[in-house]
């Protein structure tokens, strides 16, 4: 858990693979108006996980000021299967900030199992 | 045999419901799934005002654990049938997928996850009816938002309800994706497409994920593990709850609606299918839900008789989405065809219009067949399977044949002096989508983008037509392309 809040103030990550030893990636969120939008849009663009370990996202946004809020989650389903996914944000980014995405597993793993995650990227959605 | 009774103004909504539905020509209804369910006209109305209650699994009530006792007989029962038996156990659960293999039929990932899930739970619970005998039996489903363990039954290594699953309650998933706080911004949705991929990518997928991880649960051949069919009677009841109980629309665009969704087998051993619509009637017609509470959203007690129907009209009628046409190619005008012999319909060939067709971003846009008819055939008795760039596709070919698209079928017949265009509700046109088919053979690379022709095969439900002599008079055939109506506006 600690780990993890360091993570999401950390600022905005360079990479966007996930794996275990960097389970968080974090980017910027910089639109004008963040509280008129629906849904986070999260795509995972490729996946290697040979050994199909449950995937399972947790999604966050860290305001500029340090306030955070969790705004859901989603999987892979195959564990090895890329994807586009949409997460509510509740109306409550109101402000600049960070959305950060955290990765886990559904069972433990030992550190060297390969398994990682590209991410493409992440923006805010409205629906129609 | 039962005296007749009078029919009541209630009751004779619903019969109207059922008329004005089946023969509405927009969708395709397999008319083995609704005489199965119905068991002809006179016992219409006693079928469904005492069709089948899906309980909740965690109501712990003495119903509900019948339920389970029959269910486990069911499955016992289709793991003993012969491989020969399309009903057995691996059969249908390959219609999803294997582990090996991955997805096979299912629809993951796109506007079609609840409509083709509904069907495929609808006819699983029919095989498990026809082979315990008990007619009732209503599919159990586990609310992992009220309930995160996963039930006993199924936990109990010595039961045929057990397979090996890397986690045994949702109460450890770190996302908290069936928690009430992930749940209850998703049912708050009131966008059926939005609220539609949020409900698989978030609970959905990783009770999947979390519960099967690398094991059977968790892949492509999950409807293996008979948690399966208690998970996605909770992703069903899900769409109900949002749906009828909370009172959100489906799309009615025929784009989504008329896709016919395919390739299951009924209770016995048929070929199934039915239309994306139907699917929104099947809680009304086929089976009901126990209500359970889903994060904020209460349980509902059952509604009237008079509250129904005010729902179902609703349900049927959906959400206003208009349907944009972007391209035609126009295959045939008026032509009479003989259900006993097959038709193939070539596009003009070096038409430009077939470029555009085949060329189609299927990402972007949907691609059907639109087959319009003049009236009901005398007889309906059968199902026409459509298929490209097929010109040999006859009744034997299978519907595994990747020039396969799809089918529809007609349900009632036409009335001395009636025309299909009769009733202000009735459009008499069959939309089958060519998507899949067509996305298939592009990666086969078996398309030439000088070539497109459709074929219409008409196949008996139960081995031979009642009249092979039976025709159909089609007043237009043509290919369509319409864009993907809902999408979200990026930043």
């Amino acid at each position: 858990m600690a780990e993890t809040l360091a993570a999401q103030s950390a600022g905005e990550t360079d990479s966007r693979v996930l794996d275990l030893a960097h389970p968080h990636l974090s980017q910027r969120i910089d639109n004008d108006n963040p509280a008129a939008f629906d849904y986070v849009r999260l795509s995972v663009a490729q996946v290697n996980n040979p050994k199909r370990v449950g995937l399972i996202f947790d999604v966050v946004f860290v305001a500029d000021g340090g306030s955070r809020v969790q705004l859901g989650g989603f999987s892979l389903y195959p564990p090895d299967n890329p994807g586009s996914f949409i997460v509510s944000t509740r109306h409550l980014i109101n402000s600049p900030g960070l959305v950060v995405v955290s990765l886990h597993t559904a069972t433990p793993v030992d550190p060297g199992t390969p398994l990682s995650v590209t991410m493409g990227p992440i923006t805010l959605a409205q629906s129609l | 045999m039962k005296e007749a009774q009078p029919i009541t103004k209630d009751l004779n909504a619903l019969t109207d419901l059922n008329r004005r539905i089946f023969l509405r020509g927009v969708g395709a209804v397999s008319t083995c799934l609704v005489l199965a369910t119905l068991g002809g006209c006179e016992h219409l109305l006693e079928e469904i005002e005492h069709r089948p209650t899906r309980r909740w699994i965690g109501s712990g009530s003495h119903a509900v654990n019948h339920d389970l006792a029959i269910y486990i007989e069911a499955v016992k029962a289709m793991k003993g049938l012969s491989p020969g038996d399309a009903r057995n156990w691996n059969s249908i659960a390959a219609i999803h997928g294997t582990a090996l293999a991955g997805f096979i039929w299912c629809q993951h990932g796109n506007d079609h996850f609840f409509d083709w899930h509904r069907g495929y739970l609808l006819n699983f619970e029919r095989i498990c009816q026809k082979l315990t005998g008990e007619k009732h039996f209503g599919l159990p489903y586990w609310n992992w938002n009220q309930n995160p363990d996963v039930p006993a039954p199924f936990l109990d290594t010595a039961s045929t309800l057990f397979t090996a699953r890397s986690n045994t309650s949702m109460s450890g998933d770190p996302s908290g994706a069936t928690t009430g706080a992930a749940l209850d911004p998703i049912f708050g949705d009131s966008n059926f497409y939005t609220f539609s991929s949020q409900l698989e990518g978030t609970p959905h997928n990783t009770v999947h994920g979390y519960i099967g991880g690398g094991d059977l649960f968790g892949g492509g051949g999950s409807a293996s593990d008979p948690l399966f069919w208690a998970h996605h009677g909770m992703v069903d009841y899900a769409w109900y709850k949002w749906n009828v109980e909370l009172g959100n629309d489906n799309t009615n665009d025929p784009a989504w609606g008329d896709v016919i969704n395919s390739h299951y087998i009924d209770a016995d051993g048929n070929a199934a299918s039915n239309s994306a619509f139907a699917s929104t009637l099947m809680p009304f017609l086929s089976y009901q839900y126990e209500s359970s509470p889903i994060g904020s959203f209460a349980a509902k007690a059952p509604p009237s008789k008079k509250e129904l129907q005010i729902v179902e009209t609703r349900v049927r009628k959906g959400a206003d989405i208009r349907l944009v046409i972007s391209n035609r190619l126009h295959l045939v005008d008026r032509t009479i065809v003989r259900i006993g012999k097959p038709v193939s319909l070539r596009a003009p060939q070096g038409s430009e219009g077939i470029a555009r067709i085949l060329g189609a971003d299927l990402k972007r846009e949907h691609v059907f067949v639109s087959v319009q008819y003049a009236r009901l055939p005398p007889t309906s008795d059968f199902a026409v399977r459509v298929f490209i760039n097929l010109p040999d596709a006859n009744r034997n070919t299978p519907m595994s044949d990747a020039h396969y698209a799809g089918s529809f079928a007609f349900f009632g017949t036409s009335i001395q002096g009636e025309s299909a265009g009769a009733s202000t509700h009735h459009q008499p046109k069959f939309l089958v989508s060519l998507s899949a088919a067509l996305q298939r053979l592009q990666q086969g690379q078996a398309l030439r983008d000088t070539e497109l022709s459709i074929q219409l095969v008409a196949v008996p439900f139960k081995g031979s037509f009642e009249r092979e002599d039976t025709e159909i008079e089609m007043t237009a055939v043509d290919i369509i392309t319409t864009p993907i109506i809902v999408r979200t506006v990026q930043s």
